[in-house]
C-alpha cells in the first residue's frame, strides 16, 4: 500500500503530475492570453522535478517492486528532464511564430514526460504498458497540433494508428508472458525463466514485446511511420520525438532484455542483430535521396538506432554502456540539428528543404560552422563526439565477437557520411537563389552553438563521462 | 458454474427475438402487397428519395461523443469500487477520490474552454 | 453450456465477416455491435461477468456510438475502399495468417499455460467484480492513477484538436448578466417641466 515515507520514491513523478494539473487549471482560467507565463512556469516545474530527483533514495521501490529506482534510473530521469527543458526553451519562439502557442502544449508535454519517467523506472509489465500509453497518447496529440495542415493531420493519423497497433502488440506479448508466468513482475518472470528458459510461449511474448518497443524506437523493419511523422509534425514536436521517447524506450528495452528475459538470450540476440543491420542499412541508404531536411534526419535517426542496437547485442555491460553513451551524444546532436531546422524561416513560412540552406555560410558564418561540427559529429568523424560514440560501440562489438556487425556499421556510417557532407556542401558551396534573411532567434542559435561546442569539447571530457556512466550503471 | 441467474435474461432474449421476428414476418405475409414502380419514384417536386442519407456531420458531435466515452470509462472504474469499498478501506476510498480529482480537473478545463457549449 | 458457447462464437465469427464485407458502413458498425454483444456472452460463460458488462457499457454503449458518428462524418465511398482492398489483400492475409498461427501455437501448448506455479486463491468465494475491486485501488494504486492521467490527456487532446471557436456567435455570459445593475442600462432623468401649471 502507499504510506507517506514512500512518497520520496515517486517524488519527481509526483511533482510533474501536480505541475501538469496546476498548469492546466491555470491555463484554463487565464484564457490562453499569457503563453510566455506558462512557458516559464513549465521550465520552473521541470527544474523542481530535477531537484526533487536528488531526494529519491537509490535502490528504492514501491508497489511490490513494480516501480524501481536506482542511481541509473535517476540519472536517466535527470537527463530526460534536462532534454525536456532544452526542448521547451528552444521552441518557445517557434511556437509563437507558428500559432502553436496554446497552453495545452506544455501541459501535454509534461504528461508525456511523466509517462517517460515511469517507463524508465517500471519493473512490471502493467506499469510499462500504461506508461508507454500515457507517453505516446500525449505525443499523438502534439503531432496533430497544427490543425490546418494536411501533412500534419496525415502524420498524426499514421502515428496514432500504427502506434496503437504497436501498443496492442506489446499488450498481446505481455498477456502471453502473463499466461505462462502468472505474474507481470520482472523479478517473478526472471525466476520463472530460470527454471524453464526454453518456454516457447514466453519467447513468443518476448518477441512481440520487442517488436512493439522497436516500433517506438523507430527501428527497422518497424520504421515506416518515422519519415512521414517527422515531416508532418511541427518541428518543435519533432525535436521532442527524436530525443525523449527514444531514450526512454531504449532504457525500457535494456531493462527488459537484461533483467527478466536474460535467459532468453538465444531468442532475442538474433532479432536485435537483424533489427540493427536493417536499421543501419535502411536509414543510411534511404536518406541519400531525401531533399527535405526533416525526412533526411528521420532516416538518420533510424540509422543511429541501428548503431545503438549493436551495443545491446553484446549482452555485457560494456556494450550497454556504449549504447547509452552513443544515445546521449546522438540526442544532444539532433537537438542542435532540429533547433537549426526551427530557425529556417523566411517571411511567414517554415522551411525544411536542403536548397533553403544553400549559401548560409556567407550570411551566418558562425551558424554554418556550428552545423558543420554537428554534421561531422553525426557522421562519426574524429575528433567530434559522434566518433567516440561509434568507436565505443564498435569496440564493444568486436570484443564480444561480432566483427561483422562492426564492419557493417563502419560501411554504413561511410554511406551516411555522404548525406551529412551534402548538407555541409549546400551550406558552403551552393549559391542561394533567394536572398537569405533568416531572423535568428537567440535561444535557438544559442542551443545550436552550445551543442556544437559540446561535440567539439567531448574529446576533453570523454574520460570523465565514461567514468560517470560506469559509475551510474552498476 | 451456475448460470440459473441468467435464465430470466435468456427468456427475455428469446421472447424479444421471437416477437420482433414474428412482427416482421407476419406483416410480410398478411399485409397487402402490391408493388408498383411509381411508388418508388420521387413525388412531384420532392427530392430524390434514394440518395445517400448521410450528410457531413459537425465535428462537435464527435467531441461530445469522445467526452462521453471518457466519463463512461470513469464510471466503469466506479462500479467495482462501489461494491468492494468494504474490502479496501480508506486507501481505496482516497485512491478513488484522487482519480476523480484528476478527471474533475479535466472537467473544469473542459468547461472553461467552452467545449460543452453548443453555440 | 457448450451449446451456448458455439452459438455465441458462431455469431461472432459470422458478424465479424459481415463487418468487413457489408456494403454500407453503417451496417458494418451494427454488425460490430452484434459481435461485441456476443463477445460479452462468451465472457459471461467464462465466468467474467464484470468484463462482460464493461464490454456492453463501454464498447456497445459508447465506442460503437462514436464509430457511428465517425462513419457519418467521413462519408466514405465504399467502392473506392473495396478497390483498395484488392491491393492489400495478400499482405493483409499474411498478417492474419501469422496471428492465426500464433493462436494455434498457443493452443497446442496449453499445458505450458496450465502448469503454473501460481495458485489462484479465492477463499471467500467472491465474485470477480469484488476481486478486481479489492486490488485495483490499493495494490495497483499507481497504475490506476496513471490511467486517470491517460483519460485526462485524452480529454485535453479531444478538445485541443476539435474545438474551434467560431467568430460572431452570440454567447451567454451568466456572470455578466447577473452583474448588470439598474444604473448601467437605465438613466433616470428628472425632467423639470417649467411650463407646466
Amino acid at each position: 500500500m502507499i504510506d507517506l515515507p514512500n512518497l520520496n520514491t515517486i517524488l519527481p513523478e509526483f511533482f510533474l503530475f501536480i505541475s501538469g494539473i496546476l498548469l492546466l487549471v491555470y491555463g484554463a482560467f487565464s484564457n490562453n492570453k499569457n503563453f510566455s507565463n506558462i512557458n516559464i512556469l513549465t521550465i520552473i516545474s521541470i527544474f523542481i522535478c530535477i531537484i526533487s530527483i536528488s531526494f529519491v533514495p537509490d535502490n528504492s521501490s514501491i508497489a511490490n517492486s513494480a516501480f524501481v529506482n536506482s542511481l541509473f534510473t535517476n540519472s536517466i530521469k535527470t537527463f530526460i528532464l534536462l532534454l525536456t527543458f532544452l526542448a521547451v526553451y528552444v521552441s518557445s519562439n517557434y511556437l509563437n511564430k507558428n500559432q502553436l502557442n496554446v497552453f495545452e502544449y506544455p501541459v501535454l508535454l509534461l504528461f508525456s514526460v511523466l509517462g517517460m519517467l515511469v517507463m524508465v523506472s517500471s519493473n512490471d509489465l502493467i506499469f510499462l504498458y500504461i506508461s508507454i500509453e500515457l507517453q505516446s497518447l500525449a505525443l499523438y496529440v502534439l503531432v496533430a497540433l497544427r490543425r490546418g495542415s494536411i501533412k500534419g493531420s496525415e502524420a498524426s493519423l499514421k502515428y496514432f494508428i500504427l502506434g496503437s497497433i504497436a501498443s496492442a502488440v506489446i499488450l498481446y506479448g505481455s498477456s502471453m508472458v502473463y499466461s505462462v508466468v502468472g505474474s507481470t513482475n520482472y523479478q517473478i518472470i526472471k525466476e520463472f525463466s530460470d527454471q524453464s528458459y526454453d518456454n516457447l510461449i514466453l519467447s513468443l511474448g518476448l518477441v512481440l514485446i520487442i517488436s512493439g518497443i522497436a516500433f517506438k524506437l523507430s527501428a527497422a523493419p518497424f520504421h515506416m511511420w518515422t519519415p512521414d511523422v517527422y515531416e508532418g509534425a511541427p518541428s518543435s514536436v519533432t525535436t521532442i520525438l527524436v530525443t525523449l521517447p527514444k531514450l526512454a524506450a531504449l532504457v525500457v528495452l535494456v531493462n527488459l532484455l537484461t533483467n527478466p528475459f536474460i535467459n532468453q538470450v538465444e531468442t532475442w540476440v538474433p532479432i536485435i542483430i537483424i533489427i540493427s543491420i536493417l536499421s543501419m542499412a535502411i536509414g543510411s541508404i534511404s536518406a541519400i535521396k531525401q531533399d527535405n531536411l526533416k525526412r533526411l534526419f528521420a532516416f538518420s535517426t533510424i540509422a543511429n538506432i541501428g548503431y545503438v542496437m549493436i551495443g545491446l547485442v553484446c549482452v555485457n555491460d560494456e556494450g550497454i554502456k556504449a549504447s547509452f553513451l552513443y544515445m546521449f551524444i546522438y540526442t544532444l546532436a539532433t537537438l542542435g540539428v532540429f533547433s537549426f531546422i526551427m530557425i529556417l524561416r523566411r517571411e511567414d513560412r517554415q522551411l525544411a528543404a536542403i536548397s533553403d540552406i544553400a549559401g548560409i555560410s556567407k550570411s551566418k558564418p558562425l551558424l554554418a560552422v556550428a552545423i558543420t561540427i554537428l554534421m561531422l559529429s553525426l557522421a562519426g568523424i574524429p575528433p567530434f563526439g559522434g566518433f567516440f560514440g561509434k568507436l565505443f560501440i564498435f569496440t564493444a562489438a568486436i570484443e564480444s565477437g561480432y566483427l561483422y556487425l562492426a564492419i557493417s556499421g563502419v560501411i554504413f556510417s561511410v554511406i551516411s557520411a555522404f548525406y551529412y557532407l551534402k548538407i555541409i556542401k549546400a551550406m558552403y558551396l551552393d549559391e542561394s537563389s533567394e536572398d537569405l534573411n533568416y531572423n535568428l532567434d537567440k535561444k535557438q542559435f544559442f542551443i545550436i552553438v552550445f551543442m556544437a561546442f559540446l561535440m567539439l569539447i567531448f574529446v576533453l571530457y570523454a574520460d570523465s563521462l565514461i567514468f560517470f556512466i560506469n559509475y551510474i550503471y552498476n | 458454474m451456475n448460470y440459473t441467474e441468467y435464465l430470466p435474461i435468456f427468456i427475455f432474449i428469446v421472447i424479444a427475438f421471437s416477437m420482433s421476428l414474428g412482427f416482421a414476418l407476419l406483416s410480410g405475409f398478411v399485409g397487402p402487397n402490391k408493388p408498383d414502380k411509381e411508388k418508388l419514384s420521387a413525388y412531384e417536386c420532392g427530392f430524390e428519395p434514394f440518395e445517400d442519407a448521410r450528410v457531413k456531420f459537425d465535428v462537435r458531435f464527435y467531441l461530445v461523443a469522445i467526452l462521453f466515452i471518457i466519463f463512461d470509462l470513469e464510471v466503469a472504474f466506479l462500479f467495482p469500487w462501489a461494491i468492494s469499498l468494504s474490502l479496501i478501506g480508506l486507501t481505496g476510498y482516497f485512491s478513488m477520490m484522487l482519480f476523480l480529482l484528476i478527471l474533475t480537473v479535466g472537467f473544469i478545463y473542459e468547461w472553461k474552454k467552452g467545449a460543452l457549449d453548443w453555440e | 453450456m457448450n451449446l451456448f458457447f458455439f452459438l455465441f462464437s458462431a455469431i461472432i465469427v459470422l458478424s465479424a465477416i459481415a463487418v468487413i464485407s457489408s456494403r454500407n458502413p453503417v451496417h458494418s458498425v451494427l454488425f460490430l455491435i452484434l459481435a461485441f454483444v456476443n463477445a460479452a456472452g462468451i465472457f459471461v460463460l467464462a465466468g467474467a461477468e464484470f468484463l462482460a458488462m464493461i464490454l456492453l457499457i463501454v464498447y456497445v454503449g459508447a465506442v460503437a456510438v462514436l464509430f457511428l458518428f465517425v462513419v457519418m462524418m467521413l462519408n466514405i465511398n465504399l467502392e473506392e475502399i473495396k478497390f483498395q482492398v484488392k491491393k492489400y489483400f495478400f499482405s493483409g492475409l499474411f498478417v492474419g495468417l501469422i496471428l492465426l498461427a500464433e493462436l494455434f501455437f498457443s493452443f497446442s501448448n496449453l499445458d505450458l499455460i496450465r502448469n503454473k506455479n501460481v495458485m489462484v486463491t479465492n477463499s471467500k468465494n467472491l465474485t470477480n467484480t469484488h476481486q478486481i475491486g479489492s486490488i485495483i485501488y490499493t495494490e495497483y494504486f499507481f497504475v490506476f492513477q496513471l490511467s486517470g492521467c491517460i483519460l485526462l490527456v485524452a480529454m485535453i487532446g479531444a478538445i485541443v484538436l476539435t474545438l474551434r471557436k467560431r467568430p460572431g456567435v452570440l454567447r451567454q455570459t451568466v456572470s455578466k448578466q447577473i452583474d448588470r445593475k439598474k444604473e448601467d442600462s437605465i438613466e433616470i432623468i428628472k425632467f423639470k417641466n417649467n411650463n407646466a401649471n
